[in-house]
């Protein structure tokens, strides 16, 4: 077990390297930030120069990618061009808004989508069942941003239940503040979790252990909790897995939409102002996240099924 | 970078106001038609917005982009052409230039407009009361030095003080031409005078004071420029004031300011927003100051989120002659345009700009008006010309004399844009009425039949991918220049990198842009858009311009000045660069909570006469 850990986290370390490469090649395919920088007044060209160079944006690209890399280590990924300040502590300081939101949103998606998928396998082919899967096929449906407005238009514009954007003060503040954004965020999920949960129940429900607990004579709650649904949860629990990059990374419309002060919307910004360093830093993170998520799910595959062995 | 809202009017809005400024308001109730308008026009919207955050593109960068949903234009994108609009005083005529060593007078013909701002809710403000604000973008530093953008004008204004005073209309306190004197402003040099072409002598106040407590004084004015000018601080204002040499400090009230070349339009300069006079001390630590500033405006910050929300408060100490009225001022950072409007259409934000397609629904909401304004922005089409075929000046005259500018701004502007003949608006120095390029296709053929030019001509229009009323634009220019024998083909660009292919010259034959002219004065305009190589010029030369331009540069004389700007209005109507199209339009959104507010046409808001109920 503890060398598969260790071999999967070399492999990380060697997933992040291969996207700083990408991500630094990308985005200085994309042009050169002094000219953004500069557009103010009129710039000459020993102007755009200097700044070029101030940047060491003169140098060669093997050489500006090593000073990114070295400093990257350090977690040192240089000063944001637009807020002047590093840009690492710049993307730490939005990461509380933004796991707070995939977190709030994920826990939605696990409180509507587990009952509701259980319960649409159960009741297969009745009311319920199809009362369910016409929600979740709505909910897969509905673009978030366009859910996200609407959402506001009911409970912000018309009924004021909740605030319209922000983040709220207070716990209670953050709370009704989160609601919105989170559910936005969250149904997508919740509708492809209750989807999966289904068919993933349905197939459990006819298997021969749990037709044996039922001629053990045992009743159906205890089936369905302690048999069939902890079976069930292995692929839902490899789309929790996948999903997580989906809930950082769709967070970004439901950021912008929702006024959300995270990663998202700064690194929207900071793509849109080249600002390299935030991007760089912002997409390091993000994607070290995903890797561990991805890595802490395939070890609980083992804490939900005892007969997975990591060797 | 241009920003150009054209409301829909409805012809049937029975609430129509006309005030005693000519404003022009409307009120009147929401129906469930307006909802469901509301409703449908914020989801089509947004899908526009969230596919342009989601692919880094468009919507979210500029203020154009978001306050109009054009974006084309700019030569300079987000910051720049924004800015371009805000920084001086319309008045480089009136500069107190008169008392030079060269005997400017004012001009009599060729100044610019006094443009009225208009007030929304006329009446007397009552104290107290908090003032909610809905900005785009987030200032990114508070420093007045770092940042350059009218979405930062938005707050500074009312946090720092700058040396000359230009109020709402754009009246330049300068005591020249009946002028108000400076006293009476809110700057801080209490008098000036040119000892001679290249030193202005300044009076500062005395008895003012920074909100942190520190002295204003000489040493003040001194570091403000420093800094600004220490290229290591690359200070995006840094390049107005670059015929700054140095200022020197005579005694604790009086500056001298020594230049190096001489420079006709810096008063105005000097009450731009990049004029902005910061404390000595407090900036040292640079870091710390672009969060908690302090300035010598009538309200100091109190709180700043970043991507949320930037606090503003009454300074008790404010030294000028009227207190500010309204207790706290808060800037609510709200990226998305339909959110904003949301939040505007639910009662949380007071003021805040619109865009066209949104108009609509805010003008249906009883509690708030719509207000448009003209700006000092221009847009219209640069033609290139060093490419072939406009290179030819028979080609680029046939496109200027192919466009129905009448029938674009009817049907893509609603009306609310004003047609241009020069690359300069009402408000500018420099400027004169000269007629659009009349719309005669015969004309056009004619021309080029008579210049041998075979048709059909092939060129190539570019334009933003994301510019949703610049494509609408390119469409109906295609479909004109059709008609004369030339195929436009039109390309669509990559808004990040729009603005540095335009200025490396990479871009077609047809390329939208916008510049409102920084110092409201044609010296900026024609400087950066005409003279040879200049950035915001890829390709046109012409040595009679640049001459003019290097002798309008070298003299305080505004009368010779202005007479020098009507010969290249002349020379550059006549050699056909490109084609002026039309000044743009804003909108404003302002609840009726909001008293005695004053819009001004260079969207620097001044909240010191302003009040709310409730």
């Amino acid at each position: 077990m503890l060398t598969y850990v260790i071999r999967r986290l070399l492999y990380a370390i060697v997933v992040l390297f291969g996207v700083t490469l990408l991500v630094f090649i990308t985005l200085r395919l994309t042009g050169d930030p002094v000219q953004m920088l500069l557009q103010n007044g009129t710039p000459t060209k020993q102007d755009i120069d200097n700044l070029r160079h101030a940047m060491h944006l003169d140098q060669p690209l093997y050489l500006q990618y090593i000073s990114f890399i070295t400093g990257a280590v350090h977690g040192d990924f240089g000063n944001s061009l637009r807020y002047k300040d590093p840009a690492f502590q710049e993307v730490m300081s939005r990461m509380p808004a933004t796991l707070e939101l995939a977190v709030a949103s994920y826990l939605f998606a696990l409180v509507l989508a587990i009952p509701s998928g259980i319960l649409s396998a159960v009741k297969r082919g009745g009311a319920t069942d199809l009362f369910t899967r016409l929600i979740s096929l709505i909910g897969i449906s509905f673009p978030n941003f366009w859910l996200g407005l609407m959402l506001i238009l009911l409970f912000g514009v018309w009924l004021k239940w909740l605030p319209v954007s922000g983040r709220g003060e207070g716990f209670v503040g953050s709370v009704r503040s989160l609601v919105m954004p989170a559910v936005t965020l969250g149904l997508a999920y919740a509708a492809t979790l209750s989807r999966l949960l289904r068919s993933s129940m349905l197939e459990v429900l006819h298997a021969d252990f749990v037709r044996t607990a039922r001629a053990k004579g045992l009743r159906d709650t205890p089936i369905l909790v302690r048999h069939a649904l902890r079976n069930a949860l292995i692929p839902v629990v490899t789309l929790a897995g996948l999903q997580i990059g989906f809930l950082l990374g769709g967070a970004v419309i439901v950021e912008v939409v929702f006024s959300w002060p995270g990663v998202g919307r700064l690194v929207v910004d900071a793509i849109n102002n080249r600002d390299y360093p935030i991007v760089q830093a912002a997409v390091t993170l993000l994607a070290a996240i995903l890797i561990l998520a991805n890595l802490t799910v395939d070890l609980l595959y083992a804490v939900i099924d005892p007969r997975i062995h990591y060797s | 970078m241009k920003r150009v809202p054209d409301a829909p009017r409805d012809p049937d809005s029975d609430g129509v106001i006309e005030t005693p400024e000519g404003m022009v308001v409307f009120g009147r109730q929401m129906n469930r038609r307006d909802l469901l308008r509301l409703g449908g026009g914020v989801a089509g919207f947004a899908a526009v917005q969230a596919l342009l955050a989601a692919c880094g593109g468009g919507g979210g960068t500029t203020p154009a982009a978001t306050t109009s949903g054009a974006a084309a234009t700019s030569g300079t994108s987000g910051a720049a052409a924004t800015s371009a609009t805000t920084g001086a005083a319309a008045t480089s005529a009136t500069t107190g230039q008169a008392a030079t060593p060269s005997g400017a007078a004012s001009p009599a013909a060729g100044a610019p407009q006094k443009a009225a701002a208009k007030l929304v809710n006329p009446g007397t403000p009552a104290s107290g009361g908090q003032l909610k604000v809905a900005i785009q973008f987030d200032p990114t530093s508070l420093d007045p030095i770092d940042t350059y953008t009218l979405n930062n004008g938005r707050w500074e204004t009312n946090v720092y003080s700058p040396l000359v005073w230009r109020d709402t209309n754009l009246v330049l306190f300068d005591g020249q031409n009946g002028n108000p004197p400076p006293s009476q402003g809110f700057g801080l040099a209490e008098s000036w005078k040119y000892l001679d072409d290249k030193t202005l002598e300044m009076t500062l106040r005395s008895g003012v004071t920074f909100h942190n407590g520190e002295p204003f004084d000489a040493n003040a004015v001194k570091s403000t420029f420093t800094r600004m000018l220490d290229p290591t601080n690359k200070s995006p204002q840094a390049f107005n004031y670059t015929s700054i040499d140095t200022v020197e400090v005579v005694d604790a009230q009086t500056i001298k300011i020594h230049f190096k070349e001489v420079d006709p339009v810096m008063i105005t300069k000097l009450a731009g927003y990049g004029g902005f006079i910061t404390p000595p001390k407090a900036t040292q630590d640079h870091t710390t100051f672009q969060t908690k500033p302090a300035g010598n405006g009538p309200y100091k910050v109190t709180e700043y989120v970043k991507d949320d929300h930037l606090t503003l408060a009454a300074w008790d100490g404010y030294w000028g002659p009227k207190k500010p009225s309204i207790s706290t001022i808060t800037y609510r950072i709200i990226p998305d345009d339909n959110t904003r409007l949301s939040e505007f259409m639910a009662g949380n934000v007071d003021v805040l700009t619109l865009n066209v397609s949104q108009a609509g629904a805010a003008q249906g909401n009883p509690n708030v008006k719509v207000v448009t304004i003209g700006v000092p922005t221009v847009s219209g089409l640069r033609l290139d010309t060093s490419k072939a075929p406009t290179d030819k000046k028979e080609v680029r005259q046939a496109i200027a004399h192919a466009i129905d500018l009448k029938t674009i701004i009817a049907t893509i502007f609603a009306g609310d844009a004003t047609a241009v003949g020069i690359w300069q608006s009402p408000f500018s120095f420099g400027f004169q009425d000269m007629p659009p390029y009349s719309y005669d296709p015969n004309m056009a053929t004619q021309i080029l039949k008579q210049a041998n030019i075979q048709t059909p001509i092939n060129v190539s229009y570019d334009v933003i991918g994301t510019d949703t009323q610049g494509k609408e634009m390119a469409s109906a220019v295609k479909d004109m220049l059709s008609k004369v024998g030339i195929n436009a083909s039109i390309n669509l660009r990559d808004q990040a990198t729009f603005y540095n292919d335009y200025a490396a010259g990479k871009l077609g034959n047809i390329v939208p842009f916008g510049w409102g002219g920084w110092t409201l004065d044609y010296d900026n305009t024609y400087y950066s858009m005409y003279y040879t190589k200049q950035s915001y010029n890829p390709s046109y030369s012409n040595p009679q311009v640049d001459k003019l331009l290097d002798q309008e540069r070298n003299t305080l004389d505004q009368n010779q000045r202005l007479q020098i700007g009507q010969q290249l209005n002349q020379l550059i109507y006549n050699d056909y660069p490109d084609v002026a199209l039309y000044q743009n339009t804003y909108l404003w959104g302002v609840s009726n909570r909001v008293v005695n507010f004053s819009i001004p046409p260079d969207e620097r808001l001044w909240w010191l006469d302003v009040g709310v109920k409730g």
